[in-house]
């Protein structure tokens, strides 16, 4: 429209009002804008059917879970029915829904069969929700953590994260999220993972990686995740990295002084002996450590 | 610590459903051209933000809020285009006293209402929330977790591109 580029950036400014005099009239030597202004009156009077959100509201409380609202008040207070609460929640949830939570804490892993067949495994510290009485409907979970899945092939089955979207016909593929992570790994068949408003289509042996925003993709040489087969495996990782692994997988407490928190650690780590794990990453790293009957462990 | 009044207190709670929950359902419907789907998704959220109501201070709500019905948006399967309907008031037609009389007929806002709607959907959703729900750049800006810059480059760009229907449409009738 204009033949200076940079005048088209000044359109939304020019709308608002905002533009100096100066530049308001150089732009609008151009006729076309009187057309445009006029169209824009006419949408400024267009409307959307109101919203009644006084019966919305209503219509919204029993979704609210009565626990709660009772519980208003301060922060102690709440802090201290927050057991209550949890339990309420997933109990009312349960019935209003039918919906299935299941959770792993520190050092646990759990095996779940879907009314479909389909397996999912359940590394420490994530979390399974599905609601059963859809099932038959469409496939359906949400994760949080670290699952792997043997899905069953059929309709779509979609899987939920707080980072992105992934759906399968199926497969088997291992998918990991947490605050500052997304990875999903594919293992067979294809899976399309959705994420940023990017979509990513991933068949056997490659996995794709949430990095700044941006969806990454490269191959994967396992069969299968390590986790699944009891350690985990690291490669020029950071030493606080898997500090923050072994904190999942065993109820300890490790506080790594800050100078050994950028090493880099090369190996295997087992899941199911504190003492094997241990020694495997501090012994040859020559780092002397005392493990002290609460579960802290000290560094020297 | 001051206590600034928590989400989970009903009062606070109820305002902010007030508040946004029609702006809400609006930016949804612009996602996706359905009224009552943009509704329910707007209950959706709002239980989330019960649920999370602890976790939220008051200013961070409607931030949440948007961002949380994205990705409840993100979970469904849009299979059908776009095609917003706006209720309009009526103009006397054919009166060749408005000299802009041509870009008011029943015909040409349909239109333009089509153009709207093919609209990449940042620029969709940054225009109309402009327009239609009277959002300044810079509360645009907050809801859809982009800069004000950003905001202003998505409706520069709708305007030069509703420019060109109009443009276009005007040739045609002649």
């Amino acid at each position: 429209m204009e033949k200076d580029p940079s005048d088209n950036d000044l359109l939304a400014k020019w709308l608002s009002d905002e533009l100096s005099a100066e530049d308001k009239n150089r732009l609008e030597e151009n006729r076309e804008l009187k057309d445009l202004k006029a169209v824009i009156n006419d949408i400024d009077t267009w409307s959307l059917r109101s919203m009644d959100t006084s019966s919305r509201i209503e219509a919204l409380k029993p979704r609210l879970v009565k626990s709660k609202v009772i519980s208003i008040g301060t922060w102690m207070r709440l802090a201290a029915s927050v057991a209550l609460l949890v339990t309420a929640f997933y109990i009312g949830n349960y019935f209003l829904n039918s919906e299935v939570i299941i959770e792993t804490g520190v050092a646990e892993k759990k095996e779940v069969k879907l009314p479909d067949g389909t397996i999912i495994n359940l590394d420490a510290r994530s979390s399974l929700s599905y609601s059963k009485r859809n099932w038959t409907d469409e496939r359906k979970v949400a994760i949080s953590g670290q699952v792997f899945l043997d899905v069953t092939s059929g309709d779509s089955f979609t899987v939920n994260t707080e980072k992105g979207v992934i759906s399968v016909l199926g497969t088997e593929f291992n998918v990991f999220v947490n605050e500052d992570d997304f990875k999903v790994d594919c293992y067979e068949g294809i899976v399309e993972v959705q994420s940023n408003g990017q979509k990513v289509k991933l068949i056997q042996n490659q996995k794709v990686v949430l990095k700044d925003g941006k969806l990454e993709s490269t191959k994967v040489k396992e069969q299968s995740p390590s986790w699944i087969k009891g350690f985990s495996s690291y490669d020029q990782a950071k030493l606080s990295v898997v500090m923050t692994d072994l904190e999942k997988y065993y109820p300890v407490e490790l506080t790594l002084p800050a100078k050994y928190s950028d090493l880099k650690y090369t190996g295997r780590v087992t899941h199911n002996s504190l003492k094997d794990a241990l020694r495997s990453v501090f012994t040859t790293m020559e780092i002397e450590y005392v493990v002290n009957t609460d579960g802290k462990v000290d560094f020297k | 610590m001051s206590q600034s009044s928590s989400i989970c207190e009903e009062q606070v709670y109820n305002h902010i459903y007030h508040e946004q929950a029609e702006k809400l359902r609006n930016y949804l419907y612009y996602k996706c051209g359905d009224l009552d789907k943009s509704e329910d998704l707007v209950q959706d959220a709002f239980v989330k933000l019960w649920n999370k109501c602890a976790e939220i201070i008051h200013e961070k709500a409607i931030g949440f809020l948007f961002t949380v019905a994205n990705n409840l948006f993100i979970d469904q399967v849009r299979s059908q285009k776009v095609e917003l309907r706006f209720e309009k008031s009526q103009y006397p037609q054919n009166n060749t006293d408005d000299p802009f009389f041509q870009l008011r007929t029943e015909e040409f806002r349909l239109q333009i209402e089509t153009a709207i709607s093919n609209l990449p959907d940042g620029q969709r959703e940054a225009f109309l929330l402009n327009r239609i729900d009277k959002l300044t750049y810079k509360e645009i800006a907050t809801r859809l977790g982009i800069s004000q810059t950003a905001v202003e480059k998505r409706i520069s760009k709708a305007l030069l591109k509703l420019n060109e229907n109009i443009q276009e449409l005007k040739k045609y009738k002649i």
